[in-house]
């Protein structure tokens, strides 16, 4: 299984393959945000305070191998509609603080090597590339994966040669 | 005049206001914003003001979800933004405050791309502890870092991007007290 997190249109989502068992999530359509209520740590354990369709993106990630971000391009950062919900998926780790690569993070909540894919695409400059490959790796060190890539996209026209499915 | 944005989505008092209320302490002119007020009343005041300073916590080792928001929607109205003077204050939880880098990078490329002047940042770590009055005994480097960079922004000045590490503990006791009052708060939560 594969979860997907994605902020594109109908139709550019229309030229991706997907698989039957893949949970395909529509940024575009999550409406609350994190508050920092931190509810989803220290009350219901993966669970987003807010019920809605977006309220376990967390049990999703942890039963999948694959976790796949596709993006626009913002100042070198995930747009704001897919970073709503990234925020809302930080129950897959615990609040508890660990050392971990010389440095702090927090400790894992699962014991699973997931694959991160981040798909960026729109116009994006060389600062704006380093940016995203940081983002990428330290994201990736947070969930406790050495397996990430970050794919750069220009022309969203051909998001369908990069994808690999 | 000065814009000062506390971009923490918390409803509380949050840690970014706290530092942001101490540097107002130093300014004649001001008005403080939280990200939670209608964007086109902060791009009023920035409008009237030279300076912006903005002070955010970092969630998924960038800029959290409503100050990227609030950044695009300043970037998609560029012209007024443009050669406004810009400073940053990033916080997180963890004790290193090495792990803002990567979203002052984002922030960084964001100025360029308004056309407004970067004029320097201060990364702390540590910031559920450096933003309670009643640590403050604590946190001494970190206030004093504070005061240098609210000395920046009441001067206009450059400041270089000051780092901030809670450096009277190590990463070995930070955790287990990060960890004690975790546990506190669960347990509380249980009740």
């Amino acid at each position: 299984m594969r979860t997907i997190i994605h902020d594109l249109n109908e139709n550019n989502l229309k030229k991706l393959k997907f698989n039957k068992n893949d949970k395909i999530i529509n940024a575009l359509e999550c409406e609350n945000h994190c508050i920092g209520c931190f509810s989803c740590w220290t009350k219901h354990p993966t669970k987003c305070i807010y019920q809605d369709n977006f309220s376990n993106i967390a049990s999703y990630i942890k039963d999948s191998n694959e976790f796949i971000i596709i993006t626009d391009n913002k100042f070198g950062c995930f747009s704001s509609s897919v970073k709503k919900v990234l925020e809302r998926c930080i129950g897959y780790v615990l609040p508890y603080f660990t050392i971990r690569d010389n440095m702090i993070h927090h400790k894992l909540r699962y014991n699973k090597q997931l694959s991160l894919k981040v798909y960026v695409y729109g116009n994006i400059n060389k600062e704006e590339i380093m940016s995203f490959n940081a983002l990428t790796r330290a994201v990736s060190i947070n969930i406790g994966t050495t397996k990430y890539k970050a794919y750069f996209i220009n022309n969203i026209k051909e998001i369908d040669n990069v994808y690999i499915n | 005049m000065y814009t000062l944005i506390d971009g923490s989505p918390k409803k509380q008092q949050s840690n970014s206001k706290y530092f942001l209320e101490y540097i107002s302490k130093h300014l004649d002119e001001y008005h403080i914003y939280n990200i939670n007020n209608n964007y086109k009343l902060i791009l009023d005041n920035i409008k009237q003001s030279d300076t912006i300073v903005l002070a955010h916590p970092l969630y998924v080792d960038s800029p959290n979800y409503s100050t990227l928001s609030l950044l695009e929607y300043l970037y998609n109205n560029k012209d007024r933004v443009a050669n406004k003077n810009f400073y940053v204050i990033i916080n997180c939880g963890f004790r290193e405050g090495e792990h803002n880098l990567t979203a002052l990078s984002i922030i960084k490329n964001w100025c360029t791309k308004s056309n407004v002047n970067y004029m320097g940042s201060l990364l702390i770590g540590a910031g559920e502890i450096v933003g309670k009055p009643k640590y403050k005994l604590i946190c001494k480097k970190a206030l004093n870092n504070l005061k240098l960079f609210s000395n920046c922004i009441k001067n206009k000045e450059l400041s270089k991007d000051i780092i901030t590490t809670m450096d009277l503990l190590n990463n070995k006791i930070y955790c287990k007290l990060a960890n004690k009052s975790w546990n506190k708060k669960i347990k509380r939560n249980k009740k």
